[in-house]
């Protein structure tokens, strides 16, 4: 996917302003610089266990003290208000947040981060318990959710010995913390196990392989790169949701001490889209300057009118978003398909190309007449990717040498650090952008807090660091704050979706349309048809979708994006179904359904009690309980730029290749390829990720990396093992060589590697993705991503119970079930999936974002007010795999990331139908929506 | 500028904004909507006070939110006050934030948090969230700013006629230190140049009492309320009917609202929860939801009800 040619955020957004490089941008004369004069104070305190002394500001947060003054980059900054406890450390015993803590508050006081918490070199019990439980994805919020249950373990274990504390006095202890990946039962069982006392002596060998550097604050994120030299930045954003700007004078930003360098994105005269809009962007020696810089730039602006709901951009005489069709960027995971914009509707783009719509329409009128359909119409909110480490980047441009050899061509690079889904394609993305070649720009990522879809493409983060570092000379550090990340970070589109469903006189599918209006603000390319097509088996489906762009913020691509909301409407019409033709909802998915994976799901599903015992749930009452059903399909996407590197000798085994781990646990399934061709443990294998001047280059999108990397991996093993058999054969003239689990075979013994390579010197292969032995859906593959001729499957059943006194939904537990072959990593496979519930269940109840309807600005801006899942909302999920690998993929199966949030919506709608007998028609279902419902 | 008066009478006559826990200062400082002098507290002495005196319990301005809500005499003289302390927030935030801090807090409204938004309680000409997106805000009409009341200590200390200790020895009762509501520019009303110094709570009532705190919210915990209440009940001697009762409800108005017609009621009464149930609905007498909050009118009842419930499971 990485090459089509697609219109990305930049090309659309930034340029679609006029030419962006070439404005009034300012590299600052060097100044001898000078603090402002500010109030400092001396704090004299013990940082753990070591006595420390530092100046500060009045104001300054210990989280700064600690990462920049004392270089304790465990603790993470991430939403800085005290909601998501990232921040967290102890001041003598008590878990407080440093976000919020006052570094003068520290004085003559004990302070203890994560990195204090081993003892003699000795982790804590509760790392070593995050470490066997896997309790941990990306890893950006472990730290504090570490530092937090160590201090409730220590406590719990002085008063209770080795009693296990309850789910809910964790989640009583926890409650201050948010993962976004969805790590919570794993993080539940990680602190029982540790308060049983289970993990006193041993530290563990962890499924997943980085977990160390994750539990202990040593993994190296992108907001924790410090290069010599490095300087902030902060980016100035349109207040307005459409305005002209007419004048902006920075020269007083300018002339401030520490000041380096001023960028300009927007033009005077021309017009920005929505609130939240980069306008310029300044860098400074820390980030108080660049914020004091900022205070002083002066812009002034014509407030144009705006849009921002569906119904007001369709309005006749609604202002236009885009006056040329072709600068709105792309929502999309991949190009924009189909109708060009006109005014600020595009559509409709048909899903039905290889259905027949015209018979499906026919069919559904006739349907109608005869009583034979159901339909509904379904409003979805935005939702945010809201990673828990933000869009970052340090980024180094560095001048042509000076002193070149005669004859030698000047050329510029880049090095950038940037928190990403695609060190590869971001490398190209780059060298296009400021024309140099792919080999001057290197792009690291050695750990992602998380992504989810956001961070697939350059967005302006990069830009900003890129143009700032060349006007300044040295490497700028652009880090989004929370408030940044939830307007402009990326969001999930909203959408209004009618489904209608006609069937049989014989109780068949006869026909099903849908016509979908996405809202992805400046930007197009709502696909969600395609995810309704994939369900039931029909030849006359008609689906329609449609873009009506708004001044708000573009969307991106949000796992799964169309399959949420598109099944959230899809799903509960097919309840309507099942019961307007007598069936349960097991029965109709059944009879309709031709996946053979999730047939065998349904057999699972039959037998559960929570399906079997349904009948026997509460209805009536103030508590009212039910269950709900739904399916989802993905795609089976890989990529044949999946490479991956061996390096073998004595001293170990280090693979290295050019995709990045955003804590879905690409290392592992690389560790895990190679270990089990080789024979040897996952742990003992050194893998290098996050640098795209290795080979490969997978992009994490669309749930392929996986399925890629994996027989990329394996493949490099076996090579491996060939050339080796082939050395030892040769060189070493062990005419009986083989290849033995462990190591190599020869005279009726079995050497470990280790050994073997003593001998035969070190050796380096290169895996490389093979063609799959059963053909793809489409005979080329576009460059980046080939589409399998499988389809990944999920099923889910929820219960849910609703609280009628006070509107509250909550998930009491969740079953689903997943084909899609056999696993790279199971344990993490099942990690994963739990991750896609919990952010189903936050897109089903919860999560929302909320603009200013009089002037586009975010409202929900903190995690107070966009209200993600805590550890409290969390119930038991089972996971199951049906276990029948799929033959025609390389690897035996496919990826599972997107599909295993694509059905928890709808199947918590259904839930909540089944308990009230209120069908949802809005999401998140919101304790107002319930009692203004069953009121 | 920043100072760390070591005296109560140097840190009331000290300019500034005054900084405890820090809690929500910072939060408001890094928004840049306060931005004036500092008056740290770190080294103000008496301000740590948890004394049991003659006319009950005395505690002091700073201490933690933690403390009140784990402290064994709390949670017996005045379980309410206890439960909401470890209600509210997150047990981080309870381990920083003072009691006083908590009292004195500033109001959640996403208007008024908003750098760019200029509100009624900024100075601005009108309450914005009144015309924008209020879905969060009051359902009581107290006065031009429609953000509620953000202090669930202030509904809790209300519920106990607790009286707020200045650093001149003035007392002063909850309902005066928050006002009437109808300055949009005040959620408290402390003179300037008084220091909160602690809280006197009066002895508990001698034949004992049955009390619960609970919030309405969205998800299981560490949320602002839909709605929040604080209930106290006295039964007489048999336990049949309700001798006394006191509630006092946040959430939905720009103050706490003291239940008194409900709490009238309420006595007299069986505490059952047929009473419960039928006489629950007075709770929104007098409300004036705005376009969005209507709903608070729904659930405000099943609070009230599931509270005096809760509340009634002391006695058994």
């Amino acid at each position: 996917m990485s090459r089509f040619t697609r219109r990305g955020f930049l090309q659309g957004t930034l340029a679609g302003t006029a030419g962006v490089a070439a404005l009034g941008s300012t590299p600052l004369p060097a100044r001898a610089s000078s603090s402002p004069s500010r109030a400092l104070v001396v704090v004299q305190t013990t940082v753990n266990g070591k006595a420390q002394a530092v100046t500060v500001g009045p104001d300054e947060a210990l989280v700064h003290t600690v990462r920049d003054r004392l270089g304790l980059t465990g603790t993470k900054l991430s939403c800085g208000a005290g909601t998501c406890g990232a921040c967290t450390v102890l001041l003598e015993d008590a878990p407080v947040c440093a976000c919020l803590l006052p570094t003068t508050a520290v004085e003559g006081r004990k302070v203890t981060t994560v990195e204090g918490l081993p003892v003699g070199g000795r982790l804590h019990p509760v790392q070593r318990a995050f470490m066997a439980e896997d309790a941990l994805q990306c890893g950006f919020c472990t730290p504090g959710f570490i530092v937090e249950a160590s201090a409730f373990h220590d406590r719990w274990r002085a008063e209770q010995g080795t009693a296990e504390p309850s789910r809910e006095q964790v989640a009583a202890a926890l409650a201050g913390h948010l993962c976004r990946c969805g790590a919570y039962n794993q993080i539940y069982a990680a602190v029982q196990a540790a308060c049983r006392g289970e993990h006193d002596a041993n530290d563990p060998v962890s499924p997943r392989v980085e977990a160390r550097e994750k539990v202990t604050g040593a993994a190296i994120y992108t907001v924790d790169v410090r290069p010599d030299g490095m300087l902030h930045a902060r980016v100035l954003r349109s207040p307005h949701a459409h305005a002209r700007l007419q004048s902006l004078d920075t020269g007083a930003a300018e002339s401030l001490d520490g000041v380096k360098a001023v960028f300009r994105l927007v033009p005077d005269g021309s017009v920005v889209r929505y609130a939240g809009q980069e306008v310029v962007a300044v860098a400074a020696v820390d980030e108080a300057t660049a914020k004091a810089a900022l205070a002083r730039i002066k812009a002034s602006w014509e407030v144009l009118p705006h849009v921002l709901s569906i119904a007001e951009g369709r309005a006749d005489g609604a202002p236009v978003v885009w006056d040329e069709p072709k600068a709105a960027p792309s929502a999309a995971e991949g190009p924009v398909m189909g109708p060009k914009l006109s005014g600020n509707v595009r559509g409709p783009f048909s899903s039905s190309m290889l259905g027949n719509p015209k018979g499906a329409r026919k069919r559904l009128e006739l349907a109608r007449t005869e009583s034979r359909t159901r339909s509904g119409r379904f409003t979805t909110q935005v939702q945010m990717h809201n990673a828990l480490e933000p869009h970052a980047c340090v980024a180094w441009y560095k001048p042509p040498a000076s002193d070149l050899e005669r004859g030698a061509v000047p050329r510029a690079s880049i090095e950038l650090w940037s928190s990403t889904q695609a060190v590869h394609h971001l490398r190209h993305e780059v060298a296009k952008r400021w024309k140099l070649r792919e080999k001057d720009v290197r792009v690291h990522c050695a750990h992602a807090g998380g992504a989810f879809g956001a961070k697939a493409v350059m967005s302006t983060e990069v830009l900003v660091g890129v143009e700032l570092s060349r006007l300044a000379g040295a490497p700028v550090r652009v880090v989004l704050d929370r408030a940044e990340e939830l307007a402009v970070g990326g969001n999930r589109p909203g959408q209004e979706i009618e489904v209608e469903i006609a069937w049989t006189g014989d109780g068949q599918l006869d026909a099903l349309s849908s016509e979908a209006w996405g809202n992805s603000g400046v930007a197009v390319g709502n696909i969600t048809g395609m995810m309704a097509r994939l369900l039931y088996k029909s030849d006359y489906k008609d689906l329609n979708d449609y873009d009506v762009t708004t001044f708000a913020p573009p969307g991106k691509p949000f796992r799964g994006p169309g399959g949420p909301p598109v099944i959230f409407a899809l799903e509960q019409v097919m309840d309507e179904v099942a019961t307007a033709t007598g069936r349960d909802a097991l029965a109709l998915r059944r009879a309709w359904d031709g996946h053979a994976g999730r047939q065998r799901l349904y057999d699972w599903i039959e037998g559960l009690p929570a399906w079997k015992d349904r009948a026997s749930l509460p209805r009536e009452g103030r508590y009212r309980q039910g269950v709900g059903l739904a399916c989802g399909s993905w795609f089976a996407f890989t990529s044949p730029l999946a490479a991956v590197e061996l390096n073998a000798s004595a001293e170990g085994i280090e693979a290295r290749t050019a995709t990045q781990d955003m804590g879905q646990g690409s290392r592992t399934v690389v560790a895990d390829a190679i270990a089990e061709v080789l024979g040897i443990p996952a742990s003992s294998i050194q893998v290098e990720l996050g640098d795209s001047e290795d080979p490969g280059g997978v992009m994490s999108g669309g749930s392929r990396t996986a399925a890629s990397i994996g027989p990329a991996a394996a493949d490099a093993a076996r090579l491996l093992l060939e050339e080796l058999v082939e050395r030892c054969q040769k060189d070493l003239a062990w005419l009986d060589a083989a290849a033995a689990p462990g190591g190599i075979s020869h005279g009726g013994t079995t050497l470990p590697l280790a050994q073997v390579l003593e001998r035969t010197g070190p050796l380096t292969t290169l895996g490389k993705r093979r063609r799959d032995p059963g053909g793809y859906f489409l005979p080329f593959g576009a460059a980046g991503i080939k589409i399998g001729k499988d389809l990944g499957a999920a099923v889910q059943l929820s219960h849910v119970q609703v609280d009628t006194w006070t509107g509250r939904v909550t998930l009491l537990g969740s079953w689903i079930g997943l084909a899609v072959g056999r696993l790279h990593s199971p344990i993490l496979a099942e990690s994963q999936v739990h991750g896609g519930v919990i952010q189903g269940l936050g897109y089903a109840l919860y999560e929302e974002r909320r603009l200013d309807p009089n002037t586009g600005q975010l409202l929900s801006r903190g995690l107070d007010d966009y209200r993600i899942p805590g550890i409290g909302d969390i119930p038991p999920i089972q996971v199951r795999f049906d276990d029948q690998p799929l033959d025609g993929v390389l690897g035996g199966g496919i990826g599972l990331g997107e599909v295993c949030t694509v059905p928890t919506a709808a199947s918590i709608a259904n839930a909540v139908k089944d308990a009230t007998g209120w069908r949802p028609t809005e999401l998140p279902i919101r304790p107002d929506r319930i009692v203004e419902a069953l009121s | 500028m920043i100072t760390f008066p070591k005296s109560i009478e140097a840190a009331a006559s000290s300019p500034g904004q005054r900084r405890a826990g820090g809690t929500d200062v910072q939060e408001l400082r890094h928004l840049g909507i306060r931005s004036d002098d500092l008056v740290d507290l770190r080294d103000c002495p008496g301000l740590d006070r948890f004394e049991q005196a003659e006319d009950g319990l005395h505690l002091g301005a700073g201490i933690s939110l933690t403390r009140i809500a784990q402290d064994a005499a709390v949670k017996e003289q005045y379980p309410a006050l206890a439960e909401a302390a470890g209600g509210l927030a997150t047990p981080q935030i309870r381990n920083r934030a003072s009691l006083a801090g908590s009292l004195l807090q500033e109001v959640r409204c996403w208007y008024y948090r908003h750098p760019d938004q200029q509100c009624a309680k900024k100075g601005g000409a009108v309450c914005l969230a009144r015309q924008g997106d209020h879905l969060y805000h009051s359902c009581f009409d107290t006065g031009v700013c429609v953000a509620p009341h953000p202090s669930t200590m202030a509904a809790a200390l209300w519920a106990y006629d607790a009286l707020v200790e200045l650093d001149d020895a003035s007392l002063l009762d909850i309902p005066t230190l928050l006002g009437d509501g109808t300055d949009p520019r005040r959620t408290h009303h402390l003179a300037p140049g008084r220091l909160v110094v602690a809280v006197h709570l009066p002895p508990p009532p001698p034949k004992g009492e049955l009390a619960a705190y609970g919030r309405a919210i969205s998800r299981a915990r560490a949320e602002w309320p839909l709605a929040e209440l604080v209930v106290r009940l006295g039964l007489d001697k048999k336990g049949e009917k309700i001798d006394w009762a006191r509630l006092v409800m946040g959430g939905v108005a720009n103050r706490p609202l003291r239940l008194s017609v409900l709490e009238e009621a309420l006595v007299g009464q069986p505490p059952t929860d047929e009473t419960f149930a039928r006489l629950a609905p007075m709770a929104i007498e007098g409300a004036k939801p705005l376009p969005m909050t209507g709903y608070k009118l729904r659930i405000i009842p099943g609070l009230v009800r599931e509270q005096l419930l809760r509340a009634m499971e002391g006695a058994a």
